[in-house]
């Protein structure tokens, strides 16, 4: 695959040619500093960009543009990284040779009217849209206990010390209460002025035709300023914090976060996930084997590494009677790992595993391109350095890692509808 | 070995009935790099009352007892366990179980060869124990728990029983927590042998081997293995007449907002044509009329009678199609009238129906980019026609506006069902 850079005074472009698929994927990153108001705006702003935009008025003329530029939709997200948060905003087009003559410039027009055309009238979001939006953003927050797996993700993650707070990147109620359309405005006009801003393209293209519509939309519309991102420095004092919220649910919910601290880059990139594929992560994991499939304990166990926060993280659905013989066991499991029982096996299986997941990306457009922005923007390797350094870890840096991890929470959602 | 071309799509899907009796769909696709194996056993949740083989009279089996064999299978007499060997053999492997069939599957980049026949060898040698069996069963007493704590999935399979007399649909498929405790080894092994037979399976492989060489493989796997001569396997048959079971009824669950379930029942030779096809023109009628492409669902959320899009589904069932529309609000008897009026007037735009028609069309361009949505592609092919056809786009790209127009007029809401679930606080 052939990556070209064109940089330019106020953003950057990158290109990745491929035709190995039969889609142009176009991602356009901000990248900004965040607070929990900040990140509560960008989730009101993501509906309000693609309810209506100053172009089709309201959101029945958005979804039929989308239809007739053959299912081209726009989502925008907001992905913290450590200490920054990315817009991003992207789009992605069926290939004119498979679809029609025009769909990509024309559907390229209509991803950059729906970020720099907003539906504004006046100074404010025009009423009803900014109305519908922010309902709409509300209602999610009021359900977000529907789902108690993330539910208590986030109950658990707000009793992290302050070095390892996980910010919630769809924001807060009480932050949306504050928020005024005036407000919303001048966020809009701001986040691009303070962004980092990169383009990122991947697919089969004329790249003189595609960086004329690109520069032709984007002149004077971004701002290229520094990107502040960095791994967050963690303290190395534990302080083992334990709580226990009760809702109407059937089944308990378990999680378990591990602090690390001092990762080397190495650490942190390539042995965290291999570490984490071996501890806890399909059903061949030491968790699995041990608590589900040895001791019948529960059906859904995993674990998670959070490479920007340095944490890992174990979720299992239980039986709350057997809170503290699990939690026991997943302590056994981690001390076997620090005191030496990893088997060649293990480590192997964990590489094969690691390796189909990488080799995989490559049969992805969507991968390669996040892959790409991950290691040019986010200090993490690109796919091949991955696919090298995996087959580098020793069994020794496995165990070197796992005796980083400190408990540091210990968090249970107990169900209480069938003593459960 | 015959070639099923995949109409439209320059894709050709090469296929073999084996001497077994086993079905075997293989798709190449060279420039991928990975695969993916599904082994599908035509035995899901469904079917609980059959004449097992070797056997003379009709048997009652506990509820969930298709899914208990799904997780079963994984036991190995000796040696390493199911998950230990694909582990080594760098693959990724897991399995389903739906109301119609058990599928076991693999997925992976490297050791092809070996990774297909493991799949096929595990499924081929069952191993139950009165142990195994019972150390099973608390687990999937706690995937039961899990389910149920997901409280639109309990919704949708309340709305979907409640239309349903006879039919099993919307019933649970792990099986509640006394028919889990009940079942025995001997209940499996009975059902194992009837409906694991290579006659009653079809495995669908895309790959980027040669169709030959993969079918081959398989052939030589099956070789040597003996396998008891299954006629048509006797299964109760189920007669569902047209009325629902119950046509309003609520529930309560651990929600914040009221929602609405709207299903109509309706038989599916209504139309008078492909059933297929019939149910294209029915989801093009619904999107265009209830979908955020609809001036009528935008009006809804303006005037913030519901609070989400209305979600629509178009499905089979049996000698049925479901027509379902879910609406979060806070007045369910208002939503509940407004749907019933637009149904009385409902909209027949050619705008509309072009639209949706292109939008469905460039859903196909994006299955043939990866393994994964090829295989789904596949599957769905399958599940619909328990073969792979291979007519799905065509029938696509066939729909036309007058044909449209036909199936609305025999379009009728008679059979209707209101299912309703309201926040825990509202039942105190």
């Amino acid at each position: 695959m052939e990556y070209k850079k064109y940089e330019y005074d106020n953003y950057t472009v990158h290109f990745l040619k491929t035709n190995k698929f039969k889609s142009i994927l176009v991602s356009l990153q901000l990248i900004n500093n965040f607070d929990k108001e900040t990140l509560t705006k960008a989730s009101l702003l993501r509906r309000l960009l693609t309810y209506s935009t100053g172009k089709l008025k309201d959101k029945t003329q958005v979804v039929k543009k989308v239809y007739e530029l053959y299912n081209s939709s726009i989502f925008i997200a907001n992905n913290i990284h450590n200490n920054v948060v990315t817009t991003d905003f992207s789009i992605e087009i069926l290939e004119d040779k498979y679809t029609e003559k025009g769909l990509v410039k024309n559907a390229l027009e209509y991803f950059f009217d729906t970020i720099f055309i907003p539906n504004i009238i006046d100074g404010k979001f025009e009423e009803s849209n900014y109305n519908l939006a922010y309902k709409n953003l509300s209602d999610f927050y009021d359900r977000e206990k529907e789902n108690k797996n993330k539910y208590a993700f986030n109950k658990a993650c707000e009793l992290l010390d302050e070095d390892h707070l996980k910010l919630n990147p769809n924001g807060y109620k009480e932050e949306l209460e504050r928020i005024t359309n005036e407000d919303m405005v001048s966020y809009y006009n701001n986040l691009f002025k303070q962004a980092n801003s990169n383009i990122f393209v991947i697919g089969s293209f004329n790249d003189k035709e595609l960086l004329d519509i690109i520069n032709s939309r984007l002149e004077g519309k971004l701002y290229k300023n520094k990107n502040d991102f960095k791994f967050n420095k963690c303290s190395a004092k534990i302080n083992l914090k334990e709580s226990v919220d009760i809702e109407e649910y059937n089944q308990s919910i378990l999680i378990m976060m591990y602090k690390t601290y001092n990762l080397t880059k190495r650490e942190r990139n390539v042995v965290l996930p291999l570490f984490n594929r071996i501890f806890g992560v399909g059903n061949n994991s030491k968790l699995f084997r041990s608590i589900r499939e040895e001791k019948s304990l529960v059906y859904d166990i995993r674990s998670s590494a959070s490479r920007d926060e340095s944490l890992v993280i174990v979720q299992a659905g239980i039986d709350y009677k057997n809170k503290d013989e699990i939690v026991k066991y997943v302590e056994d499991e981690l001390n076997g790992i620090k005191n030496g029982n990893v088997t060649i096996e293990d480590l192997d299986n964990a590489k094969k595993s690691r390796r189909h997941i990488l080799k995989q990306f490559e049969d992805d457009n969507e991968s390669i391109l996040y892959i790409k922005i991950g290691s040019i923007l986010y200090d993490n390797d690109d796919l091949e350095i991955r696919q090298q350094e995996v087959e580098t870890v020793t069994i020794d840096e496995i165990i070197s890692l796992a005796k980083k991890l400190k408990l540091d929470v210990i968090y249970m959602l107990k169900g209480d509808r069938n003593n459960g | 070995m015959d070639k099923i071309e995949l109409k439209g799509l320059n894709e050709t899907v090469i296929h073999e009935t084996l001497d077994n009796g086993l079905n075997v769909y293989v798709l190449r696709k060279k420039q991928f790099n990975a695969f993916s194996c599904y082994f599908i056993t035509n035995f899901g949740a469904l079917i609980d009352k059959f004449i097992p083989i070797n056997e003379e009279h009709m048997h009652k089996f506990p509820k969930g007892v298709a899914h208990f064999l799904e997780h079963k299978m994984f036991e190995q007499e000796e040696g390493k366990s199911v998950m230990e060997m694909f582990s080594l053999l760098g693959g990724s492997c897991n399995a389903f179980t739906n109301y119609d069939y058990t599928t076991y599957y693999v997925t992976g980049v490297e050791n092809f060869y070996e990774n297909l026949n493991f799949l096929i060898d595990y499924v081929q040698s069952p191993y139950f124990t009165d142990e195994n069996v019972k150390k099973e069963q608390g687990i999937i007493n706690q995937e039961r728990l899990m389910v149920n704590d997901n409280p639109y999935r309990v919704f949708y399979m309340k709305s979907i029983e409640n239309l349903f007399i006879n039919y099993q649909y919307g019933k649970t498929i792990v099986g509640e927590e006394k028919d889990i405790f009940s079942i025995t080894k001997e209940d499996l092994y009975r059902c194992y042998n009837t409906f694991y037979n290579p006659s009653n399976m079809s495995l669908i492989v895309v790959s980027n081997e040669k169709e030959e060489d993969v079918i081959n493989s398989i052939k030589k796997n099956q070789k040597n293995k003996k396998f008891d001569k299954l006629d048509k396997i006797k299964i109760e048959k189920v007669i569902e007449p047209e009325n629902v079971k119950k046509e309003y009824d609520i529930i309560y669950e651990n929600v914040t907002k009221t929602q609405v379930g709207y299903n109509i029942k309706i038989k599916n030779d209504t139309f008078g044509i492909d059933i297929d096809k019939a149910l294209l023109y029915l989801y093009i009628l619904i999107k265009s009329n209830f979908s955020d492409i609809s001036e009528f669902n935008l009006d809804l959320r303006q005037k913030s009678i519901i609070d989400q899009d209305l979600s629509l589904g178009v499905s089979m069932y049996g000698d049925y199609i479901i027509i379902n529309i879910n609406a979060s609000v806070c007045d369910d008897e208002k939503i509940i009238k407004l749907l019933d009026d637009k149904f009385n007037n409902l909209e027949i735009s050619l705008e509309k129906f072009d639209l949706i028609k292109k939008s469905l069309i460039s859903r196909f361009v994006y299955y043939f980019m990866s393994v994964d949505s090829i295989m789904n592609y596949l599957y769905n092919d399958y599940f619909d026609n328990k073969k792979i056809t291979g007519d799905t786009f065509i029938k696509y790209k066939e729909l036309n506006f007058d044909e449209y127009n036909d199936v609305i007029k025999k379009f009728n809401t008679k059979n209707k069902s209101i299912t309703i679930m309201k926040p825990l606080k509202d039942k105190e």
